[in-house]
């Protein structure tokens, strides 16, 4: 495996190494990555990268960076990390890649975002995903629930690991599932909500497994959210705040996003459901006092969403997002605490789960 | 009416008072000195020797009655002062001076020349003293606040030793300076006057005493008479005479002529010699034959009786013994210096002619100096060093230098010690144009920027000009390169352009040269006062181990024309307890006057005069007086002198409160150096605050705003900012006009009518006003419903009101426009060069308006980028010269700067607001009647006319500076693009042979070869700006995996 990606990597050297010596520009072929370049395919329901490609040339004044950028993180990967068997994380390659050219004021690199960038288009070229090429995300994000695993030869049961419960790798491909007792799979945005659940033992009581991140889902969650889904079959539910950013994420873990559309394939999940909170919830559980108004961004952003393609025709969830337009304002899951602090493991969920209220 | 003659006369006076008398400077700072709040402003008067001086022992080149030496400073200066009276402020000393120059280049053709010197000055060492070391290892102390020539942007500029960078260019002669005068013969009357009293009586002329009567008789027999006879009783010594030593047995004429054998003869000496009572002699090697036996030939060539004989002095060394008491003497009284420890350059060298300096060089070189691919020169003697330094650089020859310090050496058997030796060391003249001397600093002269705008390809594409690589360049190559870019010069050559070429080759043309600094160190010495010249006209000196061009003190009232100079000083007593000390050289006050003016409130008040004023009522010095005196209750001290036939008058006062009369507490005459001029000090409860609003700011501005003034400055924290005016040019005085009848208001015209000495209404109108005639005032008259014939006396407020709507209602011609002094264009542009550091300067000036019936011109300038700091425009808002500095936003001036639309021209804004951008933007307004919109005088009121004008000068600005700033943008984006490739082509060569394992040699080669396709030629000259691929990224939140 490892040798197959340096030899992607090596062949793509080759190829403009070529290019030079044929004293033609050297241009590498990456596949767009842009919106025009994605399409949602409605059979599978996943957002899906298109074939378009886009020669990036390095005498081109507006590819150079990039083009520099992209052979920099190929030339890390192949040198620091494939050739010497280590791993690091998209930080660590940031700064692998950050100096000064020298006798000009240019850094190859200003912030990560370039070379995450640069990362992914590598992905693309070389067909091997960001795992296979040696660079790993940090970890982040907690598990709880009835399920051993095993991972680099250790055995973990996610229901004896203390308060923290298990932190998930970046990598999850070499995890294996031992035993899987659970029913379904919680995904929460927030990691207090996570914290709730765990300290009531909600996993325990209601025989499921609860899983959070800090903020964003990152690749491995996703990719272990979806193994747990097309492996054990359980269904995965979605609890995010009722505002555009929380319904941005339920929609990234579903479809995929634009970003890394060639990695829909093993990372969405399309039949995951959105638990709460929603609009009704709102009404019903009494939180209407607890709003927070919605700011320009976020009005924008709700436009936005309300018109994805799989949102579009979507009678529930246009009725949520006229909802939230209406109240114009946005809700946190934790306003359940107003309720009291275990209502949600004790009342909120369970009639949640029991009544299957739930949005697709 | 005693009372009214005597505050016209107060008028007369005030009206002569130009610009910047004390009494109009507080005037105007009543808004500084807001009696209601502490945060005031505090003003003062400043030590009258500057702190900007140099060390003890630096040397300088002056010319002392005519004769060129090179003397410590301090030394000399100490001396000087001795001599000549003093004038004594607080703990310095100055001393006019006469009959002395010092060696300075002209501002205008970069040539070498003498210039007087007009005083000298000393006080103690207050300042941080620096050593700046240049190229050459060429040093020189001075005080912090001193200025230093550095070359910059293309000008020769002084800057403060404080501000001086490492890498800066400092200016140095360069050229080879020829004496006009040279002196050609060694005469015995300025030898022997060095001498010691006991030798110089033993000196007798031989040869004479026949020729005399009435004398005694032995020394007609023994054939001598004493040189005193000659020098106590003035007479003439005739040529042929000789000179020896009573009972001596050698003489030598009088008079000598200075030859290449005697110049070489003093080199000798300098570098071999030592100088007994009754002997002189040269040591050589005993290889050494040539060398001795061309000296024996100088002496005997020059001195054909002396009698010298040839000493065995060890095995390898030979002495020369010269056995003549009188030639001992002569030595002596030249100032060669007796041991080698004391050697010197004689002072005659200095004086002579070029080509016997060249021969005192060649003697001392090749007695003394080690000859290889450089020559140097080792002498224990620090005065020989510097004294040939300076004759190197007389000689425009490149020299640099080194000191090994003492070291002791320990043999175990014995302790060698070797004493401080001082290196020079110079190219012979086949290695000179090497030297950084005969460089030209190519982006600091502008050079390079000339050659780029001449032909923009330069340096990219074109590997002919290969210059362009290199920091300098040789004075020699400039001046063909620049031929060969004018010649290669396709289309027209801009006027400015044209400008800075004739700018250049003035540069290149000049004597001085630049080198430049390496290091600039604290330094530390031995002597507690430090010393400076005053240059009136060129401002600099030649000085400092280092030889280089020194900056003089500002001295301004030494011309016979006076130039406002205005000192201003703030000491902190105690917490909000300042003493405020103002200075000024102005007219002075007519000693009767100064109660009055000082302590009396509301006095002097100019309603009947229409002149542009710095101030406009008298309320503020005796306003600040009273103010002190309410605080701390300390009286104003007055000292104010109106000529030098007028002994100075000094007062302390106070106000009487109820009375409003002036309190004398004091009163004396005193003596003061300055002959015309007025310091107040007053002592008041204050705080002391910098920023937008603060008197370091007042000042500031006052000195943008009038280039001709020369603020000093001493903050409470003792700090000294010294704004030099930057040009001589007085503005011209204003005219004074009548009123006009459209710009009065309702209290002044009451006041007027009370005041006047006409019997009638129409009267008063015809001879009060400008521009009203008799048909004109029966008009008024009728349009207020009043008789002409009504008294103005018996008008009552109501039929004044009447008066006015009469006025207005009335068609009058407008005012005449030469009441007023508006500031040029190019004064505008010089203040805000002077004070402010950026990289480019606009300005310009409307032609006269009028708002209401009153005249007013604006005038605009615009500084920009180099230091003024990014952010929001800073505005400078100035009425008659005078800096608004409160209330910006309600401000005329801030409005229509914020409806001109500067995004046009290159500065960003938001919708009607101030621009933001490294910019100043300066706005004057000069009026006779200022429309102020409040009595705090701090904000100009909106008038259309008004907002029209000042747009439309800040448009003729923002024009001008768009241009700039678009040829910047684009110059750098060209330059940007051509070297990115250049740039980016290693590594993406290191990239592709780590991954492929190819030679990276080969790769770098082949890309290389690349940059000269055409197709690649045309992406670097593309205009637009380059499309990025990633411009259709929809931004869809954060991205999902940014993590930290």
């Amino acid at each position: 495996m490892r040798n197959d990606a340096k030899e992607a990597i090596v062949s793509l050297g080759k190829k403009l190494a070529k290019d030079v010596e044929e004293g033609k520009n050297p241009s590498i072929d990456v596949t767009v990555r842009t919106l025009s370049n994605v399409s949602y395919d409605k059979k599978t329901k996943k957002l899906l990268l298109g074939e378009r490609k886009s020669a990036r040339e390095f005498f081109n004044l507006g590819h150079i960076r990039k083009f520099v950028q992209t052979l920099e993180v190929a030339k890390i990967a192949k040198k620091e990390l494939l050739d010497m068997g280590k791993h690091a994380s998209l930080r660590d390659v940031f700064y692998m890649a950050k100096r000064t050219i020298p006798g000009s004021k240019i850094n190859i690199v200003d912030d990560q975002t370039e070379t995450d960038g640069a990362i992914e288009d590598l992905e693309l070229i070389t067909r091997f995903s960001r795992e296979q090429l040696h660079v790993n995300a940090n970890k982040m994000g907690s598990v709880a629930g009835k399920v051993v695993v095993e991972d680099s030869g250790d055995t973990i049961d996610w229901s004896r690991l203390g308060s923290g419960g298990w932190s998930i790798p970046s990598n999850v491909e070499a995890i294996q599932f031992k035993k899987v007792s659970a029913k379904y799979v919680i995904y929460m945005e927030k990691a207090a909500v996570w914290e709730r659940l765990h300290e009531d033992k909600f996993w325990d009581k209601q025989n499921c497994i609860i899983l959070s991140s800090q903020g964003q889902t990152t690749r491995g969650i996703r990719r272990l959210l979806q193994r747990l889904h097309a492996e054990h079959s359980l269904p995965i539910y979605i609890l995010a705040d009722f505002d555009p950013y929380g319904i941005y994420i339920y929609s990234v873990i579903k479809s995929g996003s634009i970003n890394l559309a060639h990695m829909s394939e093993t990372l969405a999940i399309p039949s995951v459901k959105f638990l709460g909170i929603t609009g009704d919830d709102i009404n019903t559980y009494d939180l209407k006092k607890h709003a927070i108004k919605l700011k320009e961004v976020d009005i924008q952003r709700l436009k936005q969403i309300s018109e994805y393609e799989w949102f579009r025709n979507s009678k529930p969830w246009q009725r949520q997002f006229k909802l939230m337009k209406d109240f114009n304002a946005k809700f946190e899951i934790q306003a359940l605490s107003s309720r009291g602090i275990t209502f949600i493991t004790d009342r909120y969920l369970p009639e949640k789960i029991g009544k299957a209220e739930m949005l697709d | 009416m005693a009372e009214t003659q005597q505050e016209l006369a107060a008028y007369e006076l005030a009206k002569k008072q130009r610009e910047i008398s004390i009494a109009e400077f507080f005037e105007k700072n009543r808004h500084l000195l807001g009696f209601d709040n502490k945060r005031k402003a505090l003003l003062t008067a400043v030590k009258e020797a500057v702190d900007n001086s140099v060390e003890y022992h630096e040397p300088v080149l002056v010319k002392d009655k005519g004769l060129i030496k090179v003397v410590k400073i301090g030394e000399y200066i100490d001396r000087k002062l001795k001599e000549s009276e003093i004038t004594e402020r607080e703990d310095a000393q100055s001393a006019k001076i006469s009959g002395v120059e010092t060696l300075v280049y002209d501002s205008k053709t970069l040539k070498l020349g003498f210039k007087a010197v007009s005083s000298v000055h000393r006080h103690p060492l207050r300042d941080k003293l620096y050593e700046i070391t240049i190229v050459g290892n060429r040093k020189v102390k001075l005080t912090g606040s001193h200025s230093i020539f550095a070359l910059k942007q293309g000008r020769v500029t002084p800057y403060k030793v404080s501000e001086l960078k490492e890498g800066d260019f400092v200016v140095v002669p360069r050229k080879q300076f020829r004496n006009p005068d040279p002196v050609r013969f060694l005469d015995i009357r300025d030898w022997a006057k060095n001498l010691p009293a006991e030798l110089r009586e033993r000196l007798v002329i031989k040869g004479v005493s026949s020729t005399l009567t009435n004398i005694p008789r032995d020394w007609k027999r023994f054939d001598y008479v004493p040189l005193s006879y000659f020098t106590d009783n003035h007479l003439a010594l005739p040529e042929s005479a000789r000179i020896g030593v009573k009972l001596g047995r050698s003489s030598i004429p009088v008079r000598i002529t200075i030859t290449h054998e005697l110049m070489r003869l003093l080199g000798y000496y300098a570098a071999e010699g030592t100088c007994y009572d009754q002997c002189i002699t040269l040591s050589f090697g005993a290889h050494e034959e040539a060398l001795m036996q061309d000296a024996e030939k100088c002496i005997k060539d020059t001195f054909p009786n002396a009698n010298f004989t040839r000493i065995l002095a060890h095995r390898t060394a030979i002495t020369i013994k010269i056995h003549s008491e009188i030639l001992s003497c002569l030595f002596k009284g030249l100032g060669t210096g007796s041991r080698a420890n004391t050697k010197k350059v004689p002072t005659i060298v200095f004086n002579a002619e070029s080509d016997m300096q060249s021969s005192f060089l060649q003697g001392y070189i090749s007695g003394d100096g080690h000859v290889g691919s450089k020559i140097t020169m080792a002498t224990v003697s620090k005065d020989l060093s510097t004294g040939l330094k300076y004759l190197f650089s007389m000689q425009g020859i490149p020299f640099s230098e080194s000191v090994r310090e003492e070291t002791v050496r320990d043999f175990g058997k014995y302790i060698s010690k070797c004493k401080k030796v001082y290196y020079i060391y110079v190219y012979p003249s086949s290695g000179r144009r090497n030297s950084p001397l005969n460089w030209l600093p190519l982006e600091e002269s502008g050079f390079r920027q000339i050659i780029k705008s001449l032909d923009p390809k330069i340096g990219t594409l074109n590997p002919h000009y290969r210059m362009i690589s290199r920091p300098t360049f040789t004075f020699e190559s400039a001046n063909a390169d620049l031929r060969l870019a004018q010649s290669n010069r396709r289309g027209q050559i801009t006027e400015a352009l044209q400008q800075r070429i004739e700018h250049t080759e003035k540069l290149l043309a000049g004597e001085i040269g630049f080198l430049q600094v390496r290091t600039v160190k604290e330094a530390t010495s031995s002597r507690e006062h430090v010393y400076d010249f005053s240059v009136p006209g060129e401002e600099k000196f030649l000085g400092g181990e280092g030889v280089i061009f020194l900056h003089n003190s500002l001295d301004a009232c030494e011309e016979a024309r006076i130039l406002p100079e205005v000192k201003v000083e703030i000491i902190e007593m105690s917490e909000e307890r300042y003493r405020v000390i103002v200075e000024d050289n102005g007219p002075g006050i007519v000693k009767e006057q100064i109660p009055k003016v000082f302590a009396k409130l509301l006095y002097g008040s100019k309603f009947h005069h229409l002149q542009q004023k710095r101030g406009q009522q008298g309320i503020g010095i005796s306003a600040a007086v009273l103010y002190s005196q309410l605080t701390t209750g300390k009286p104003a001290k007055i000292t104010s002198r109106i000529g030098k036939n007028q002994p100075a008058s000094y007062y302390e006062l106070n106000i009487d409160i109820k009375a409003n009369k002036p309190e004398i507490v004091k009163q004396s005459t005193t003596d003061w150096a300055k002959e015309q001029g007025t310091i107040v000090e007053l002592e008041l409860q204050a705080t002391y605050q910098k920023g937008l609003q603060s008197v370091d700011e007042y000042l500031k501005q006052t000195a943008i705003i009038n280039p001709h003034i020369t603020i000093i400055y001493t903050t409470p924290k003792a700090e000294q900012i010294i704004y030099a005016r930057s040009t001589e040019e007085l503005p011209p005085e204003p005219k004074e006009i009548k009123p006009h009848p459209y710009g009065v208001e309702l209290g002044l015209l009451i006041r007027m009518l009370d005041n006047t000495e006409s019997r009638t209404l129409q009267s008063f109108l015809t001879s009060e006003f400008s521009r009203v005639g008799p048909e004109t005032a029966k008009e008024i008259c009728h349009n207020s419903s009043l008789l002409p014939s009504t008294k103005p006396q018996e008008i009552s407020r109501q039929q004044a009101e009447q008066l006015m709507n009469g006025i207005a209602s009335t068609k009058l011609i407008a005012p005449s426009t030469d009441c007023l002094s508006p500031i040029s264009e190019q004064l505008i542009e010089k203040g805000l060069r002077s004070v402010i550091n950026a990289e480019f300067y606009c300005s310009t000036a409307r032609p006269p308006a009028v708002y209401r019936g009153n005249p007013f011109v604006i005038s605009a300038g615009v500084a920009y980028g180099g230091q003024v700091p990014e952010g929001a425009v800073t505005l400078l808002r100035f009425a008659n010269r005078v800096p608004l500095l409160y209330q910006q936003g309600a401000c005329v001036i801030t409005d229509a700067i914020g409806k001109t639309n500067w995004k046009q021209y290159g500065l960003s804004q938001s919708q009607g607001a101030v621009p933001a951008g490294p910019a100043v933007i300066l706005v004057h307004m000069a009026s006779v009647w200022v429309p102020f919109t409040s009595e705090a005088k701090e904000a100009l009121a909106h008038y259309p006319e008004i907002i029209k004008e000042i747009k439309l000068a800040l448009q003729e600005c923002g024009r001008k500076l768009g241009l700039y700033i678009n040829k910047k943008k684009k110059a750098t984006r060209q330059l940007e693009r051509a070297n990115l490739f250049e740039t980016y082509i290693p590594e993406i060569a290191d990239s592709l042979a780590t991954i492929t394992g190819q030679s990276k040699e080969e790769l770098l080669a082949k890309l290389k070869t690349m940059l000269n396709k055409p197709e690649i030629e045309a992406q670097i000259e593309k205009q637009e700006n380059p499309q990025f691929d990633e411009k259709m990224k929809l931004e869809l939140g954060k991205e999902e995996e940014n993590e930290e």
